[in-house]
C-alpha cells in the first residue's frame, strides 16, 4: 500500500482512503467542510509524488503547477508527500540595490543567499532583522539573480521608509514565493490583459516579461494607472519591450494627464472593461493588481461582462495596518 | 436507476462553466446583486458549486445547519422570499442554457425550495 508523508511522519494509507481519511486517522487535523472535491477548504500541497486527476479538478492552472490538490477526494496509488498549503521557512538575503523610479516608487533589488524559485507576480514576505514583514510583490522573472521589488514609499512607512534609506549589503529575511499571480504557458495564443495601479505594475512587470520569454503570440495588453502621471514609472522600459514585440500594447493612464506626453486620462478599469468584451470570446486570461477597491471591483465587472472567474488572477494589495 | 441531472449536464467536469453561468446571471440581477457585495469572489464560487451540486444530485454533503449560518446575517439584512424565488428562476435560466429539460428542472427546483426554510432562517434547524 503507498505511503503518504507529511511533517516528518509516514502513513500508510489503507484500501483506497483519501489523503485527509489517512491524515485524520493518524490525529492530524486538516480544515475541511464538504469531503466531497466542492469547497476546496482541504486545500494542500505535493512537495513529491502525483496527485490523481480527479483530485485537482476546479483547481485553477497557476495553482495545479504549485501541486495544489483537495485531499478530500485524493486517493494516491503510489506514495507521496504533502504539506499544508502555505507552509514555508525564511530565506536570507541581502539587499543590493534601492533606487527612485519615480514620484514615490522605490525599486528595491534583493539577493537571496538560496535560491527561491519567485515566478514573476509572485510574492514575498521582506522581514526586517527586527521582525518587521511586509508583503511585496516579484517584479523579476523566474531564475533571475537578484529579486525586484517595486515599493510604495510612504512618508510615515516604517518598512518603506527604512528601505528608503538602507544601503547596500543591508540583511534581511524572506518568506516564499506564495501566491498565483503569474503566467502559465498553457495556450500560448490566448489574449492577456494586466492590469495594475500604482506599484502594482510590479507583478505585471514580471508577468509580462515572462509571458514574452515563453514565447507568447496572443495579444497582450498592459495597462498601467496612477493618480499623477508623475508616479507613472518604468515607461522607456515597457516602450522597449513593445517595440520589440508586435503583440504587446502598452497604456498608461493618469488622471492629470495633459496632452503629448502619451499618458491617457481614461481611467484603467474602464478600458480594461470595454477591452475585455471582446477578449472574453477569446479566451483572455486576466491578471489584476493593486488596490483592493481596483482589483474586487474589476473582477466583478470583468467576470460580468464574460470572462470566466478561473480566468481572472487578481493581486490586491492591503494596506499594512502598522504603515508600510 | 436513472442518471442523476449532476452527471448528465456532465459531472464534476462542467460544474466550472454552470457555477460561471449561474453567478454571472445572479451579479447581473438587481433583484440580488446587492447580497454580493464585498464578498470573496472565489470563496462564493465554491460554495455555489456546492450548492448547483447538491440540487442537481451530485456528491455532497450538504446539512442544513450550514445553510442556516451562511445567510443569517444576509436574512438580517433583509433577505425574503422574493429573493429565494429569484434565485431559483436563475437556476433555472442556467440549467435550460445547460440543456436541462424543463420536466427535470421543475425537480431541481423542488430540492431548492427543500431547503427555502434553512435559508431564511425558519423553522427548527436540523
Amino acid at each position: 500500500m503507498p505511503t503518504l508523508r507529511f511533517a516528518e511522519r509516514e502513513l500508510t494509507i489503507e484500501g483506497g482512503a483519501t489523503v485527509l481519511e489517512t491524515l485524520e486517522s493518524a490525529g492530524i487535523d486538516v480544515p475541511n467542510s464538504c469531503r466531497a472535491g466542492a469547497c476546496q477548504s482541504c486545500l494542500m500541497r505535493a512537495v513529491a509524488g502525483e496527485v490523481p486527476d480527479e483530485a485537482r479538478r476546479g483547481i485553477s492552472p497557476a495553482k495545479r503547477e504549485l501541486g495544489y490538490f483537495l485531499a478530500c477526494v485524493c486517493r494516491p496509488t503510489q506514495d507521496l508527500e504533502v504539506a499544508t498549503a502555505g507552509a514555508g521557512e525564511t530565506i536570507a538575503a541581502t539587499i543590493a540595490a534601492v533606487r527612485r523610479l519615480a514620484g514615490d516608487v522605490l525599486e528595491v533589488r534583493l539577493r537571496p543567499a538560496a535560491a527561491l524559485d519567485g515566478r514573476g507576480g509572485q510574492f514575498i514576505t521582506l522581514l526586517r532583522d527586527d521582525g518587521l514583514a511586509r508583503p511585496y510583490s516579484l517584479a523579476s522573472v523566474r531564475g533571475a539573480d537578484e529579486l525586484e521589488l517595486h515599493v510604495r514609499h510612504y512618508p510615515t512607512g516604517a518598512m518603506s521608509g527604512w528601505l528608503a534609506a538602507a544601503a547596500p549589503g543591508a540583511a534581511v529575511g524572506l518568506r516564499g514565493p506564495f501566491g498565483e499571480c503569474f503566467y502559465v504557458a498553457d495556450d500560448l495564443t490566448r489574449p492577456l490583459l494586466l492590469v495594475g495601479a500604482g506599484t502594482g505594475l510590479a507583478p505585471l512587470y514580471g508577468i509580462v516579461r515572462e509571458a514574452l520569454a515563453a514565447g507568447h503570440r496572443g495579444p497582450i495588453t498592459l495597462l498601467h494607472g496612477a493618480r499623477r502621471a508623475a508616479d507613472l514609472y518604468h515607461r522607456e522600459e515597457l516602450a522597449a519591450l513593445a517595440a520589440e514585440h508586435d503583440n504587446l500594447e502598452v497604456v498608461a493612464s493618469a488622471l492629470d494627464a495633459g496632452a503629448g506626453d502619451g499618458v491617457i486620462a481614461t481611467p484603467i478599469d474602464a478600458l480594461a472593461v470595454d477591452r475585455a468584451k471582446d477578449a472574453a470570446k477569446a479566451g483572455v486570461r486576466a491578471y489584476l493588481c493593486g488596490a483592493p477597491a481596483l482589483v474586487n471591483g474589476l473582477r466583478r465587472r470583468l467576470f460580468v461582462a464574460g470572462v470566466p472567474l478561473r480566468s481572472i488572477l487578481a493581486d490586491a494589495f492591503l494596506p499594512a495596518a502598522g504603515g508600510a | 436507476m436513472s442518471t442523476s441531472i449532476y452527471d448528465q449536464i456532465g459531472g464534476a467536469a462542467a460544474m466550472d462553466a454552470a457555477v460561471d453561468l449561474f453567478y454571472r446571471k445572479v451579479l447581473s440581477d438587481d433583484r440580488v446583486s446587492e447580497f454580493f457585495d464585498g464578498v470573496d469572489m472565489e470563496r462564493q464560487a465554491a460554495k455555489q458549486k456546492a450548492f448547483l451540486t447538491m440540487v442537481t444530485g451530485g456528491p455532497n454533503s450538504y446539512t442544513g445547519r450550514n445553510m442556516r449560518d451562511a445567510h443569517a446575517k444576509l436574512v438580517a439584512r433583509g433577505l425574503n422570499d422574493s429573493h429565494v424565488d429569484a434565485i431559483i428562476e436563475l437556476l433555472g435560466e442556467t440549467l435550460t442554457e445547460l440543456g436541462v429539460s424543463a420536466e427535470q428542472i421543475q425537480q431541481v427546483a423542488a430540492i431548492a425550495e427543500s431547503v427555502r426554510d434553512d435559508i431564511l432562517s425558519r423553522g427548527a434547524a436540523d
